[in-house]
């Protein structure tokens, strides 16, 4: 079905959505600001436009009959589309929200969510508004980045690590550093990962990034150990990097190098990217787990199979997002949430941490709800080797003459 | 025409006059007219599932319902259907019955409709002129 009229203006935008109402008032509302509109019913309708035709805006119904409209997530990214996204959906605000941070995690820009009945103020708002694509998206200088510049700079050694504590929360006591990398860029300054990562991502680079930082963290971590033989380090993985049947290999191979147990290794993983593509992250992570690396399952309660893939995969530490630890104080369903989520860790034998904790109260709360470990601000932002080094030091001589 | 069912308002005019408001009259008889062509499928495809005993489905056709009719204003209607999907939920065994009250509430909220717009306006002569005056994004044929 073709709502475009004739003319055809700059924008294009997809609209998928099972129902006719809906479409056909997002069309007109897109025409009313000049928008040319496709309307799809169904999923495999939506892949094949979205194949054929380079939108700039996607408004996507989450529940389809036949299939969530998640789905079409995969496809957007596989397709390279840089399209901005628009949730509508009849579920609660939560749903929207983690669908969005789904998207997120793919690397896909979400401009907002729409409940139903869809009003048509709202979304004409909501168009009018829509971030021109490609410049004003939230990973900021992605779009500037050169490949070529960030392989350079990996030859060049400008990827370097920093360390985030994690601590115990009654004692606040370190038992582990999560690695993070940064790009030191002669031309652009640090730039975070969730600038480079994603470009590292498509093209190819990701092996190469992954493989330095693991090497780099594990290094930097050896003599750590013999002060504190309990830490552990923590390092992400990227989604592509569950795609890579050899990396088990590869990184028992760092290990042995290092003279690390494997115990000591956290490798950590967001739910979403365990779902990309099921069979090979199920490969590898079960192969990792044998091998007695540690799995952490990341950003736990904010995506889309979050307990299929505990029940299905060797996960041995659950990541609580920061999302519900930010807000515990103040609602209590995400408190609910999180002594849910605690519990159900302990059923599964996973241990379980904290993301996000800025505040006193918040550890003291996560304390009293049965969390042992926690990481934020609260208990230090990423340092440098020498930063860990030194609390280490210092925590070994306190201990030492206590 | 308009009536009340149990005592609870049936239907809000005020969701589809805000709808014209907002469209425009054309686009709005065209959007009515969707729904009430839809109508009689979807209302075949429910039974079908309801016979077959498939909660799963019929509750993600009710959702789908509850929404299309909410956005017109069909209150009852999408109540009864938020109902039957919170119903299938449970996935109950006899399914049938509970699709007669909002099969009821169906037929009252489409005469309504038939008779709020009765012939289905030819879609929206009026509309290309408004979508040249109105464009204040990314047209630059328009604006330079």
């Amino acid at each position: 079905m073709a709502l475009a009229p004739e003319g055809g203006p700059a924008v294009r935008l997809l609209v998928v959505d099972d129902e006719a109402v809906p479409r056909l008032i997002v069309a007109r509302a897109a025409e009313t600001l000049g928008i040319a509109t496709d309307g799809v019913a169904t999923l495999t309708e939506a892949v094949a436009r979205v194949k054929a035709v380079d939108y700039d805006v996607v408004v996507l119904d989450l529940a389809l009959r036949e299939h969530d409209g998640i789905e079409l997530l995969r496809h957007l990214r596989e397709a390279g589309s840089q399209a901005v996204l628009v949730f509508v959906s009849g579920f609660d605000e939560r749903v929207r929200q983690a669908a969005a941070r789904l998207a997120g995690a793919l690397g896909l820009t979400v401009a907002g969510t729409l409940g139903k009945p869809l009003l048509v103020e709202p979304l004409v708002a909501l168009l009018r508004a829509l971030p021109e694509r490609g410049h004003s998206k939230p990973e900021g200088r992605e779009a500037d980045i050169d490949p070529a510049e960030l392989e350079a700079g990996i030859d060049a050694d400008q990827i370097s690590c920093l360390f985030q504590p994690k601590v115990t929360l009654r004692e606040r006591r370190l038992v582990g550093v999560e690695a993070l990398m940064r790009w030191q860029s002669p031309r652009l300054g640090v730039v975070l990962p969730d600038q480079f990562i994603p470009l590292a991502e498509r093209a190819a680079l990701i092996d190469r990034l992954t493989d330095r930082l693991i090497a780099e963290a594990l290094t930097q971590f050896r003599p750590w150990r013999s002060l504190r033989p309990d830490l552990t380090i923590a390092i992400n993985l990227s989604p592509v990097s569950l795609t890579d049947l050899s990396l088990p290999e590869r990184v028992s191979a760092m290990l042995a190098e290092t003279r690390l147990p494997a115990s000591a290794l956290v490798l950590e993983v967001t739910e979403g990217a365990v779902m990309e593509d099921y069979v090979a992250a199920a490969d590898i992570l079960t192969r990792l787990r044998i091998r007695g690396i540690r799995l952490s399952i990341d950003d736990f309660g904010t995506g889309h199979s979050s307990l299929l893939s505990l029940l299905r995969l060797p996960f041995s530490e659950l990541k609580i997002d920061q999302r519900f630890v930010r807000s515990c104080m103040q609602d209590p369903e995400a408190a609910k949430i999180i002594r849910a989520l605690i519990s159900l860790a302990w059923e599964l034998g996973l241990q379980v941490v904290a993301e996000g904790i800025e505040t006193e109260p918040v550890a003291e709360l996560l304390d009293r709800l049965g969390c042992m470990v926690g990481q934020g601000y609260l208990f230090g932002p990423p340092v440098s080797h020498t930063g860990i080094a030194e609390r280490l030091q210092q925590a070994a001589w306190a201990e030492g003459i206590s | 025409m308009k009536r009340r069912l149990g005592g609870t308002t049936t239907v809000d005019p005020s969701v589809l006059e805000a709808l014209e408001a907002a469209l425009g009259a054309g686009s709005a008889a065209e959007i009515v007219a969707a729904f009430l062509a839809d109508s009689p499928a979807r209302m075949e495809r429910m039974r079908t599932l309801a016979a077959r005993g498939a909660a799963n489905p019929l509750g993600r056709e009710a959702h789908a319902l509850a929404g299309s009719a909410a956005t017109l204003g069909l209150t009852a209607l999408a109540a009864g259907a938020r109902a039957l999907e919170a119903a299938m939920e449970a996935a109950p065994p006899d399914l049938p019955p509970l699709l007669s009250p909002l099969e009821e509430a169906a037929a009252v909220a489409l005469a309504w409709l038939q008779q709020r717009i009765p012939l289905p306006a030819p879609p929206a002569a009026h509309l290309p002129g408004n979508a040249r005056r109105a464009c204040s994004f990314a047209c630059p044929s328009d604006t330079g």
